[in-house]
């Protein structure tokens, strides 16, 4: 369940959402209820992942999923004003050597990235950060831990990558679950 | 071909027309694309005056998706006189002749990109091909020495379809040496992570087509 707080000030999340004009997005920290949270957590553990390489594009391991549920994107929809149907997710795992690169190819149609953080004790440092940059090279790094959703409204120009998971972050990996539509 | 020039710059043994014959075969039947590793390249007093001068220089951390390193300005607006000095031997008529005979590859003369970089601990630089207007030939000098568990290789990957498969060779840097590879569209590689203390310092840039 989402947490209460987020379900009761569903329309101040929305003017939020909508008051970043040049680049519509929020980030809401502690999304789920601890105990739904720890659900998620337990079925990621439970998840196979699959390896998947293109050296000019990505690096990361792969899984589909169907956590999320209609009260989910009932949520999601009513923020970004939209009528965002519930689909597949994917669950992307980064760990060391794992990256996502911008290329000319990346023709991603304007849309609505959901995106949601299910890795607690990571730091910063250690890469694995998602980043969105406009037309004009200005970066938007996403600050998120364990629980924590992003929504973000992409444009023409906006472009989105991973950074680099360097060696410090040793044996760990970073678990994100990800919508986007378009 | 033995001009003053490159007598000056140049260890001797790079002057040998039995060696330069060598270089040539050697370039164009490098896998996975043609390239070459010249080590002990320049005379030792000028390669160890080269890394005092870069100490002098200002750095500045590019971090992209595709990189993280710290780097200087383009060597043609510095005031060092050893960095101008190593620029203008780089781009001078002589060794961009030079480079040609070697290469095959039609260099321009006094047209040159070339600044240093300082890879640290976790600095990276990802696949990609180089590829871009007039970019001919890529160069790295080298002025520091790893081993192969400190990282910081150049890797150069195999290809298929004009897309990188897999990594097949990796130059690992060594002091005083010179690598070059011929820009192209298969000419994918990159930088490994620094995975130690190390630090991997090197001048790098293109020579441009004619």
């Amino acid at each position: 369940m989402i947490n209460k707080y987020y379900i009761q000030n569903i329309e101040q999340i929305k003017d939020a959402f909508h008051n970043n004009k040049e680049f519509p997005h929020v980030v809401l920290v502690d999304f789920f209820e601890k105990k739904d949270y720890e659900m998620i957590k337990q079925e990621i553990k439970r998840t196979t992942f699959s390896p998947e390489k293109d050296p000019l594009t990505h690096s990361y391991s792969i899984a589909r999923t169907t956590f999320l549920n209609d009260p989910f994107f009932e949520f999601v929809s009513t923020i970004v004003n939209g009528n965002i149907k519930p689909m597949k997710q994917t669950i992307l795992q980064f760990k060391h050597k794992d990256y996502t690169i911008l290329n000319d190819q990346q023709q991603d149609k304007p849309g609505v990235d959901i995106i949601f953080n299910v890795t607690d004790d990571w730091q910063d440092e250690w890469g694995g950060s998602h980043f969105y940059v406009d037309g004009s090279g200005a970066y938007t790094k996403m600050l998120t831990t364990g629980n924590t959703l992003v929504m973000a409204r992409r444009s023409a120009d906006t472009k989105r990558f991973v950074k680099y998971v360097n060696c410090t972050s040793k044996q760990k990996s970073r678990i994100f679950i990800i919508m986007s539509t378009s | 071909m033995h001009n003053a020039i490159l007598h000056e710059w140049l260890h001797p043994v790079y002057l040998q027309e039995d060696k330069i014959t060598k270089l040539q075969h050697s370039f164009s039947s490098a896998k996975p694309f043609p390239h070459l590793v010249l080590a002990h390249f320049l005379v030792e007093k000028k390669a160890t005056a080269i890394l005092r001068a870069i100490a002098k220089e200002k750095l500045v951390l590019k971090d992209s998706d595709l990189f993280t390193f710290f780097q200087t300005n383009d060597f043609k607006i510095t005031r060092n006189k050893v960095l101008l000095d190593f620029r203008n031997f780089l781009c001078s008529n002589d060794f961009s002749q030079y480079l040609t005979r070697i290469t095959a590859c039609k260099i321009k003369s006094k047209r040159i990109d070339m600044s240093a970089s300082l890879y640290l601990k976790t600095h990276y630089l990802l696949p990609h091909d180089d590829r871009l207007e007039r970019r001919r030939i890529a160069y790295l000098y080298y002025l520091s020495t790893l081993a192969k568990k400190d990282g910081g290789a150049l890797a150069l990957y195999d290809s298929k379809n004009k897309k990188p498969t897999e990594i097949v060779k990796k130059i690992v840097p060594q002091f005083n040496t010179f690598a070059f590879f011929e820009v192209s569209g298969c000419s994918f590689h990159e930088v490994e992570e620094i995975v130690s203390d190390k630090q991997r310092i090197a001048i790098s840039g293109w020579f441009h087509d004619q």
